[in-house]
């Protein structure tokens, strides 16, 4: 009790108990305190984001400006590089590179939404036998390289005939395999009170019921979270597409990318950084308008509570 | 457990039928599909070539005017740069997926001709596919394994090409068509020394034992065979070590590009960057030299011969090929187009030079009219001297080539960063080569 | 309250009946709600993952039979001198990269905790090189600011280094890792937000009373805030050394799927890669696989086991 007593005082005297001159000197520390804190972070801001926003302006500027040049500003900024990435690459258009990326993008998140939400209700809401065998395996796979299965999985896609299509690239999605959306869903769902489940049990609902009901709509944050990252890693995604997208009507943006690089003379760094921008927008996009999901989704997987 | 274990007896087993099944042939009869094959068949095939943006676009102009002979067979176009292509044939060969028609380069061709995985085009020359123009020893270079598995579409010969801009820059003539190696060196000394105030430092060339071919043309000069009939070959570790360090002292003394700024510009180069004089490759990239380096002002001439020998040995090579995979459902098809496109005086309009020296006169006459591309009067010109000159054939490659020219230049590019000895390339090459060369 | 104690006892107090028919229901729809999940985790997790260890075994190129060879691709693991440079790249790269990353996760983190306003605005701006770090957009572009005659190159120039026309980090083999480690550790953003978290639920009145007594920031941070953030760190560095492990976006990008100049960026799953996808070696591949899974497994028990020595958790102080 006597560290509360000292602190309060302590406080009061920074905030205005003291005398004027000490309350004047207090307040000044502090804002410098923060002024040095935002000219710090600001620094460090400039030197992190200093590589994204030299690709961006580097895109403005003929080619061969680019390499080497410190300044962000372009001397004559035009969009000549946008208009080339535009033209597509060989006679297919940059649309359906845009097209493939979204539509792939838009069915994970439709797979990783309605699998990873029945499954996170089976190992939280239900008891049964092997939940806990089942939940630790899941569990396990985060920790497992991704490398140890694609082998067997390609062999059995190609079996299956399904190489070049978009098969054993949403396939997971709408299994569940995505432990980290099951994680942060099982996560979610122990705040979520279980008077709420009994109570529709008492009116006579059933585990479909009380899923569809009563969990689906309280999930809606940590869904709209896992929808996010989930749009934002398939778009991302290159060694699944690299593996499974053989012809260049089928690629998506980061395999157009990289087609576009080998074709492009080597000077021509100007049209490959539009369409890098190009291939990266959607997720700049996604970040900034949904930042705080994001960051909240990510902070939540460290707080095993 | 048990599930598991059926699984992968099940993948086993399906393997297995795939690839018993493939051996029977798949694809149907193919003289009968060629009898019934006329311009009122429907088909759909894919055709598949590596090569850049202006290749492909060129592409979509000549199937275009095929479709104007052809207009129910559907083609599908599927491309990639070369280093993806390759990797992309060998999934589908595994699977028999390979497409109806595809582009064959001489390096694979013995390897994919060994595994039964090309279609032996002879039986389909009587109707859909006359080659008309074809010279026998054109098409002699198609065989492989006694098969006709494949058809030219153009000839190129190894060069040596020179950027003018640069030259003029740095005041330094020419290079000749009668060089010799020691001169090369001297010229290489000359614009090194002249480029050194450049900002950046040009140079003369690269190290140009970095590349197989370059080695093939060596012995061709020096009267010497490269690889015996059975695919081994013909030339010893101390042959490798000796061409090697004939420019160790070139080496030595960093009066070639240095390879660390070429490594960072790959997987283009110095040349196409503007940062040397001297590239040595096949006749057909000069329109690639000409379309990266952003000049058309670049020089073709034959490579440098030893001293005191009177004439060049040069040799056509294949530039491209075409080939109809053996699994190709509609291969009179793939076989109707293959033949337009080695053919058609249309198509040799569309792509000039680009794909080689078309194999036709009439191809060629038609080349040379239109100036499809900046490279190919120069080309033309280049073709007509290597006609002249002493041209044995240029040697068969054996089954695995390709394997073993990629490796040359990966130990090369060690040699040049200091990591190994030349005898230890010639050795870790020789182990290569026991593995993966001939049948 | 009455349902809540009714839900907790129902297994203790509730007439039998109920009971079973529950069960019954519950295991019904427990294994109906889960039956996606099973089929994924049998058929693409533990089906493949012992289907490769089978693998292993053979000799498999997709296009004949597998053929079995008992422990070969194994010794010829230890032979191959590409696979032993795979190995030390990816060590290199896990054992520098990883606890940079988190160490400067940490001190932007410890960093931002100290701010009055406006830590939200820069805690989301350094998220975002987290999110796009492992694309290809942004190694084209680390590309090309690390090449020859590049920023970093004049920068290093300017402060004694090489000249700038000497090929960039890109051509010195020395220096690629460097290179690709830097990018890792630029997206430090993401351990920072988890660090963030943690940090905050340090209790402020145990660092004000340390301080009251006399402890400087820094035994305050080493006696109270470490400890307290130590499963948070635990996690974090599990997580970090697992992902390390598998990076193959940026070494694939700049090197162009070779690894190199001189194999220096060869990464142990780009060597995977290249010996399944473009050698077609799918027996020696998933050999290499399961090594990497083995070590990982071992790194992770290994990092459970210590963790009893310096994670504490709930709320015992030093």
């Amino acid at each position: 009790m006597t560290t509360n007593v000292v602190r309060e005082s302590g406080a009061a005297a920074a905030t205005g108990g003291g005398t004027r001159p000490e309350r004047s000197h207090a307040r000044a520390r502090k804002r410098i305190r923060s002024v040095v804190f935002h000219v710090f972070s600001v620094a460090v801001l400039v030197v992190i984001l200093y590589p994204a926003l030299w690709m961006l302006m580097s895109s403005f500027k003929p080619s061969n400006q680019i390499v080497g040049s410190v300044d962000l500003i372009p001397r004559h900024g035009s969009f000549d590089n946008y208009v080339h990435a535009f033209q597509g690459i060989g006679g297919v258009s940059f649309w359906t590179f845009l097209a493939n990326s979204l539509g792939l993008a838009v069915l994970s998140v439709v797979g990783v939404t309605l699998s990873c939400s029945i499954t996170a209700y089976a190992f939280s809401r239900i008891r049964f036998p092997g939940r806990g065998v089942f939940f630790a395996c899941m569990i396990s796979t985060l920790l497992l390289p991704f490398h140890i299965v694609v082998i067997p999985q390609y062999i059995m896609f190609n079996q299956l005939g399904m190489i070049n299509t978009w098969w054993p690239l949403l396939l997971g999605k709408f299994l569940g395999a995505d432990a980290f959306f099951v994680f942060l869903m099982v996560q979610f769902m122990r705040g979520l009170p279980r008077e709420l489940d009994e109570a529709a049990r008492m009116d006579g609902a059933g585990h479909a019921r009380i899923f569809a009901s009563v969990i689906l709509p309280l999930l809606r944050p940590a869904l709209v979270t896992s929808a996010i990252f989930a749009f934002i890693w398939s778009w991302n995604d290159f060694f699944g597409p690299l593996l499974y997208l053989k012809t260049p009507t089928s690629y998506t943006m980061p395999l157009a990318l990289r087609l576009y690089v080998d074709q492009t003379s080597t000077s021509d760094y100007g049209a490959q950084m539009a369409m890098a921008i190009l291939a990266i927008l959607p997720v700049v996009l996604f970040f900034l308008a949904f930042q705080r999901h994001l960051v909240r989704g990510v902070a939540t997987q460290g707080l095993k509570g | 457990m048990i599930r598991k274990r059926l699984a992968a007896v099940v993948a086993a087993a399906s393997v297995a039928a795939l690839v018993l099944s493939g051996c029977s042939g798949g694809g149907g009869d193919v003289t009968a599909q060629a009898k019934q094959f006329n311009k009122n068949t429907t088909a759909e095939i894919s055709f598949a070539w590596w090569g850049n943006d202006d290749r492909a676009d060129r592409f979509k102009k000549a199937i275009s005017l095929f479709n104007k002979k052809y207009p129910n067979i559907k083609v599908t176009r599927n491309f990639a740069s070369f280093a993806d292509y390759w990797t992309a044939r060998n999934t589908e060969a595994a699977g028999r997926t390979l497409p109806d028609l595809m582009m064959m380069d001489p390096n694979q061709l013995a390897e994919y001709s060994r595994k039964h995985l090309l279609q032996d085009l002879s039986p389909l020359r009587n109707n859909v596919m006359p080659l008309d123009g074809l010279s026998d020893s054109a098409l002699s270079v198609g065989k492989a394994n006694g098969e006709l598995d494949s058809i030219p579409l153009g000839t190129n010969a190894w060069s040596m090409m020179y950027n003018k801009d640069l030259l003029d820059k740095l005041k330094i003539p020419y290079p000749t068509d009668h060089m010799t190696w020691s001169e090369l060196k001297i010229f290489v000394r000359k614009v090194d020394k002249a480029g050194a105030s450049a900002k950046p430092s040009q140079y003369g060339s690269s190290d140009y034992t970095g590349s197989l071919p370059g080695f093939i043309y060596w012995r061709m000069q020096q009267g010497e065979g490269v690889f015996t009939k059975d695919g081994k070959p013909a030339f010893t570790q101390q042959d490798v070590v000796d061409y090697v360090d004939s420019v160790k002292d070139l080496r030595a003394d960093g009066s070639f590009f240095p390879i660390k700024r070429n490594a960072a510009l790959s997987p283009k180069d110095g040349f196409l960057a503007g940062q040397y004089a001297l590239w040595f490759n096949f006749s057909t990239t000069l329109l690639q030299a000409m379309t990266d380096s952003g000049t058309n002002r670049i020089g073709i001439v034959p490579a440098p011969a030893p001293d005191g020998v009177d004439t060049h040995v040069l040799a056509t090579h294949p530039s491209l090929l075409l080939s109809v995979s053996a699994n190709s459902q509609q291969k009179a098809a793939a076989a109707a187009l293959l033949n337009f496109l080695v053919t058609s005086p249309d198509v040799a309009k569309i792509f000039g030079t680009s794909l080689g020296v078309p194999e036709t006169q009439q191809a060629r006459t038609a080349a040379a009219e239109t100036n499809a591309t900046p490279a190919d009067k120069p080309i033309l010109r280049y073709d007509r001297y290597v006609q002249s000159q002493r041209t044995p054939a240029y040697p068969s490659l054996p089954a695995g080539y390709g394997t073993i020219e990629t490796k040359w230049g990966d130990l090369h590019q060690q040699l040049e960063y200091g990591k190994i000895t030349s005898r230890q390339f010639a050795q870790q090459l020789f182990d290569e080569m026991s593995v993966s060369l001939g049948n | 309250m009455m349902t809540a104690q009714l839900a907790s006892g129902a297994q203790h107090g509730a007439p039998r009946r109920r009971t079973t028919w529950r069960r019954r229901r519950d295991i019904g729809a427990g294994y109906a709600f889960l039956s996606p999940w099973l089929i994924g985790f049998f058929v693409l997790t533990a089906g493949p993952m012992v289907a490769s260890l089978v693998l292993s075994f053979t000799d498999y190129d997709l296009f004949s039979a597998p053929s079995p060879v008992g422990f070969a691709n194994y010794t010829r693991l230890f032979t191959d001198s590409n696979y032993l440079q795979a190995v030390k790249v990816t060590l290199l790269y896990v054992v520098f990269g990883a606890p940079l990353k988190l160490i400067v996760a940490l001190a932007v983190a410890v960093l931002l905790n100290h701010a009055r306003g406006g830590s939200g605005f820069y805690r989301s701006a350094f998220y975002l090189p987290s999110l796009i770090g492992g694309s290809v957009s942004v190694a084209i572009v680390w590309k090309a600011m690390f090449t020859d005659k590049s920023i970093v190159a004049n920068i290093g120039s300017f402060f004694g280094g090489p000249p700038a026309e000497s090929g960039g980090w890109v051509g010195n083999p020395s220096m690629t890792l460097p290179m690709l480690i830097l990018l890792t550790v630029w997206q430090f953003g993401a351990p920072m937000i988890i660090f963030l978290a943690g940090l905050k639920q340090v209790p402020t009145e145990l660092l004000e009373s340390a301080s009251v007594d006399g402890a400087g920031p820094v035994r305050r941070f080493t006696r109270i805030t470490l400890p307290m953030l130590s499963p948070v760190l635990f996690f974090n560095l599990l997580l970090e050394l697992i992902h390390s492990f598998q990076v193959f976006n940026s070494a694939f990008i700049i090197s162009n799927g070779t690894g190199g100049p001189v194999r220096s960026t060869l990464f142990y799953t780009l060597y995977l890669y290249q010996r399944g996808f473009s050698d077609f070696q799918m027996g020696y591949a998933s050999a290499m696989a399961w090594v990497l899974l083995v070590v990982i497994g071992l790194v992770t028990l290994m990092l459970f086991r210590t963790s009893n020595a310096w994670v504490h958790y709930g709320g015992d102080e030093k």
